[in-house]
């Protein structure tokens, strides 16, 4: 293997940049490319060497990178350029040549770090609408206000735990580097301004940035891969005549008919299955036609839950997202023998919870208080 | 206010300015620069290629130093009348020091 890459310092850590690529060729690996996460080495025969990272940020406008000029005169010097990521730009000389330091004075070297700083607080401004999109994307689709949003986000919370502490994670993942960032680089920016060279062998600081980095990278590919695995699962298959979970069928409000199909989209009868790591969800829908041509349908979102005590809460987040009420406010409490609790939207929706079980009802040309009966007979049996 | 008052309003030169300008009377690329205040000092300021191209952009936009031309991938810098300015008001400054500082001749 004449190749390898591995995950190299934050660009901020200027010193701990120089120690690690100073460290790999003293085991024989020479930097040759450094990505956005990783840095590529190739085998060469073990030596010492002195690597220097130049931060050098071009104005707004102004072409990227070091001009050719600016690089002839560090190659002049003695430094081998290898190359640059983002404002960071690495340059090689052997231990013991004639290669002059970058600045005699580490006020100078702090000059070169303002730049770096400003961007970091515009990294802080745009913090809170990094926020904002978080929420966002729990509200996609719920047509509610934004209050709303964290009742959503507490209903995909059941329904796809991976999905939501993947976006905790990242979220949490942003807010660490921006922290960890703006430290490092006050850090250094204030040592420079008191005219102490920069450290280019940091001893023992790495541990706490490895621990919260590839912590919480391990746990955002556990969140993906449960995610995956759940999403792959998800059947959808025709409604059976007979409920094969804790769900209802119009016939048990009462209604014969045969099953029709929606006059828009030609969707049909059908239930959809999924397993989550709080819940096994069921997400079913009916449309049946009576003897007089009359359609009625029903949608039903029916969870039972794997954590006691969840199904309150995921009552009042159905109740708060659910279609046609414009709040859970709108909603009222109704007394159902059977069931633990139960509130109804006039005629058109209704949530229940018992034990571990909640479901959340809507139905057009039937009483949805019926519905909630329905549910408390079927539920003991559950 | 000329450019050169302009540089005398912010302060002291920096020791790198003063020598910039200094080794900069003869026109020359980056690392000639390096060498010849190495020379111009007697080997006591050895300057960094990153103070060097730090400092030539800052006058370069302040107006105390010209590019002339490139060779190859070298630019070549020049001092203009502003820097010649700003760098005999810094050596007056500097020659003013040690003129007061001469009462220390006999503590010595």
């Amino acid at each position: 293997m004449n190749r390898i890459y591995r995950f190299h310092p934050g660009e901020y850590e200027l010193g701990a940049n120089e120690k690690f690529y100073g460290d790999m060729e003293a085991r024989g690996w020479r930097l040759v490319r450094r990505g956005r996460y990783l840095s590529r080495f190739v085998r060469c025969a073990p030596s010492e060497a002195r690597y220097r990272v130049e931060v050098y940020m071009p104005e707004f406008l102004e072409e990227p990178g070091m001009g050719e000029a600016q690089l002839a005169v560090f190659e002049d010097c003695g430094w081998e350029y290898i190359g640059s990521r983002g404002f960071l730009h690495i340059f090689r000389a052997p231990e013991g040549s004639s290669a002059p330091e970058f600045y005699a004075d580490p006020r100078q070297q702090a000059a070169t770090l303002q730049k770096v700083r400003r961007d970091l607080l515009w990294g802080w401004l745009g913090f809170p609408v990094t926020f904002l999109l978080f929420f966002a994307s729990f509200g996609v689709g719920v047509g509610k206000p934004f209050p709303q949003w964290n009742w959503a986000q507490a209903r995909r919370l059941v329904e796809i735990p991976g999905y939501v502490g993947f976006l905790t994670l990242l979220l949490l993942f942003f807010l660490y580097r921006l922290v960890w960032d703006t430290w490092q680089v006050n850090r250094t920016y204030l040592r420079l301004k008191r005219g102490l060279p920069l450290e280019h062998a940091p001893k023992g600081r790495r541990l706490i940035p490895k621990i919260a980095g590839r912590g919480l990278a391990c746990l955002m590919a556990v969140c993906v891969v449960t995610t995956a695995v759940q999403l792959l699962a998800v059947r959808t298959t025709a409604l059976p005549l007979t409920p094969d979970g804790p769900y209802l069928l119009l016939s048990d409000l009462g209604l014969e008919g045969e099953r029709s199909e929606l006059w828009y989209g030609k969707r049909e009868s059908c239930v959809t299955r999924s397993a989550s790591l709080l819940a096994d969800c069921w997400d079913v829908f009916e449309i049946v036609e009576d003897p007089a041509g009359q359609q009625f349908w029903m949608y039903q979102d029916v969870y039972r839950l794997r954590v006691p005590g969840l199904a309150g809460a995921l009552a009042r987040s159905l109740r708060e997202t659910s279609v046609f009420a414009p709040s859970g406010a709108d909603y009222a409490a109704v007394s159902i023998p059977g069931l633990d609790a139960a509130w109804v939207y006039g005629d058109l929706e209704a949530v229940a919870v018992k034990g571990d079980m909640a479901a959340h009802v809507e139905c057009l040309g039937l009483d949805a208080q019926t519905a909630l009966e329905a549910l408390a007979e079927r539920w003991p049996s559950e | 206010m000329g450019e050169a008052d302009a540089v005398a309003d912010q302060g002291p030169m920096t020791e790198a300015m003063y020598y910039i300008l200094l080794a900069l009377l003869k026109p020359g690329h980056g690392y000639g620069m390096m060498q010849r205040i190495k020379e111009l000092s007697g080997g006591r300021m050895v300057m960094g290629p990153g103070t060097l191209y730090g400092v030539l952009s800052r006058m370069s936009r302040e107006g105390l130093i010209i590019l002339t031309g490139e060779e190859g991938r070298r630019k070549t810098y020049a001092i203009t009348d502003a820097g010649k300015a700003a760098l005999l008001l810094e050596y007056s400054r500097l020659k003013q020091l040690v003129s007061d500082g001469g009462i220390l001749e006999g503590e010595v």
